[in-house]
């Protein structure tokens, strides 16, 4: 699942460095990624993975870091939304 | 619906048969002959408190549902189009007051009025200079030195102005605005002069009296309708004039194959256990007819539902707007094209105006249905929207 | 007195490539039914407003500071257009509920648009009955 990510990240998120080098708890705001961009990565996230993320799940922190994003994902295609 | 709801619908859909059969079917040739207003259908109409039919319980209101005042444009538009349109188009403005008036005092006042004292609403949309865009205006809010507004706005059309007691006009909000960003202004006629430009001499609607005129009104800031104009527009008033229109169309075409009917079977009486030929035309009329009742009921449940659900949440996606797009399209095209099937069953009888069979004022009415609003311009919106809808 | 400020700067292209690219699924995601009201007409979306709007929402965030776990979807940060070609923030239930929780009380919002970019300015007072919460 990390690959995809890495990659979506790379076409959405606008970042100052490779993504494909981030580690996976860099913060991705203070690695270039704008609000507008994150919003660019959630909406190419939901069309990867087919799936949505519910107004439940719209935090920042969702989308702070590539580990973060793993597990908003797994938890949303667990079917397990909070 | 409650039995009480239900016993209400049912007397009011009972006037309104009432009044179509005996008041607006008896004027509706002189109507369209003199282009005059139907006058009689309307004060009938305003007797019977249908013009305040919408206004809800909490304001002292009928409350009818949005289904029964659907089917009054239908039963009306089987007897006489422009009476119809008349009212029809009343009820348009009614809805989109009834819907977003928000908190405001001066419009609760104004709906519980409607009721006690009924008034008929015109509307001035359109604007001169816009290109037939009702999304934009020239004319605007000017705030005056004693905290009163005013505007002025040339409207290429208003819908039987002169015969209405109040007005709702789509100006910008302010002298600074953008062309879109409009608002919605209800004057009454002692706030307003209307000065006529031009004639009303078309080939059909013609008792709708729908000249150009100059507005020009002064009012107080309370008058102007809370929400954008934009969210009245997508949320009631275009869907509910695709609908409301398409009933009465439906109606007009109703009756033309009704009158088609009437004809054949006039005819098969002559050479009785024959099938006369007009009947296989009819048979592929009635086909005609199927369908556009089939499109018109369809999208009238689909509005009461999502009307229904969160709070009509879904009439702003973009899928919404199509639907109520396409039955305009549909139904405008369709319904002209009844009433000349209804000719070609019909023959010299329907041809003539002066026959139990004329349908010539029926294919008239209908013929106006693709102009208001162009369709042309309808597709326009379509192809946009299909481009970036999410759903469709 | 004590205020907050919060600004943000976007440029109008990025709103038209991701409409371009996204459609009604990003309009729907950003933007309350009032602001696709007022920004999206008959099918064409105004980038450039939409852009000034989606600043305004931005500089919001950054006046309510609202904490990683806390939930404030960007259509419940409305912006819309006020007489004399203003625009009002109206803040939505979470936002309200962030607002609260950070002191915040009034705020007043101003956007400029120049040279393809939208821009906005948030400045925010604090209500007098609440402690202020500096996150």
């Amino acid at each position: 699942m990390t690959p995809d990510i890495r990659q979506i990240l790379k076409d959405h998120a606008r970042l100052s460095t490779d993504a494909a080098t981030l580690d996976a708890h860099t913060d991705l705001y203070q690695a270039g990624m704008t609000s507008h961009a994150s919003v660019n990565v959630m909406l190419a996230l939901e069309d990867a993975f087919d799936i949505e993320f519910p107004d439940s799940m719209l935090k920042r922190g969702v989308f702070e870091s590539i580990a973060a994003i793993e597990e908003a994902v797994s938890t949303i295609r667990d079917g397990a939304t909070a | 619906m409650s039995t009480v709801a239900s016993e209400r619908d049912a007397a009011f859909l009972a006037d309104i048969r009432r009044i179509a059969d005996e008041v607006a079917a008896a004027h509706a040739d002189d109507v369209d002959r003199e282009a005059r207003f139907p006058a009689e259908t309307i004060a009938a109409l305003r007797d019977a408190g249908a013009l305040a039919a919408l206004v809800p319980a909490d304001l002292g209101g009928a409350d009818i549902a949005f289904e029964s005042v659907a089917a009054a444009c239908f039963e009306l538009g089987r007897r006489c189009g422009a009476s119809a349109m008349v009212f029809a188009m009343h009820q348009i403005q009614v809805a989109s007051i009834v819907r977003h008036h928000g908190d405001s005092a001066w419009f609760a006042d104004y709906l519980r009025g409607l009721v006690s004292e009924p008034r008929l609403i015109a509307s001035a949309t359109s604007e001169v200079g816009t290109g037939g865009d009702m999304g934009r205006s020239v004319a605007t809010v000017e705030a005056g030195a004693d905290g009163g507004c005013s505007f002025q706005k040339q409207a290429p059309t208003i819908s039987y102005g002169v015969h209405a007691d109040d007005l709702l006009t789509t100006v910008r909000r302010a002298a600074d605005a953008e062309p879109g960003d409009q608002v919605a202004v209800l004057t009454r006629r002692d706030q307003m002069t209307m000065e006529p430009k031009g004639s009303w001499d078309p080939l059909g609607m013609r008792g709708t009296c729908s000249p150009g005129a100059v507005v020009t009104a002064t009012f107080p800031a309370e008058q102007i309708l809370p929400a954008p104009f934009a969210v009245i527009s997508a949320v009631s008033m275009t869907p509910v004039s695709h609908i409301l229109w398409s009933h009465l169309w439906l109606g007009i075409a109703t009756d033309a194959f009704d009158r088609a009917r009437a004809f054949v079977r006039a005819a098969a009486k002559q050479k009785p256990g024959e099938t006369p030929p007009s009947a296989i035309r009819l048979s592929h009329l009635m086909s005609e007819l199927t369908l556009l009742r089939a499109e018109v009921s369809s999208a009238l449940t689909s509005y009461v539902e999502e009307l229904a659900t969160d709070d009509g949440e879904s009439l702003q996606t973009m899928a919404s707007a199509l639907r109520y797009n396409n039955l305009k399209i549909a139904a405008s095209e369709q319904a002209p094209r009844v009433c000349q099937g209804a000719l070609g069953v019909g023959g010299i009888m329907a041809f003539k105006n002066d026959t139990p069979y004329s349908v010539g004022r029926h294919l008239r009415d209908t013929m106006s249905a693709c102009l208001m609003v162009a369709n042309e311009r309808i597709h326009q919106t379509n192809a946009r929207l299909l481009l970036i809808a999410k759903d469709v | 007195m004590p205020l907050r400020a919060g600004i943000d700067l976007i440029a109008i292209d990025s709103v038209a490539a991701s409409v371009a690219e996204h459609g009604e699924s990003y309009l729907r995601r950003v933007f309350s039914g009032r602001e696709r009201s007022a920004y999206v007409r008959n099918g064409v979306a105004d980038s450039s407003a939409l852009a000034a709007c989606f600043a305004a929402k931005e500089a919001t965030i950054k006046v309510l500071r609202p904490t990683r776990a806390q939930v404030l979807p960007w259509s419940e940060l409305e912006v819309l257009p006020e007489p004399g070609g203003r625009y009002a923030v109206h803040l939505g239930e979470s936002a309200r509920a962030a607002a609260t929780a950070a002191g915040i009380g009034e705020l007043t919002v101003s956007i400029t648009r120049a040279d393809g970019c939208a821009a906005a300015v948030v400045i925010a007072g604090f209500r007098a009955d609440l402690p202020i919460m500096r996150p």
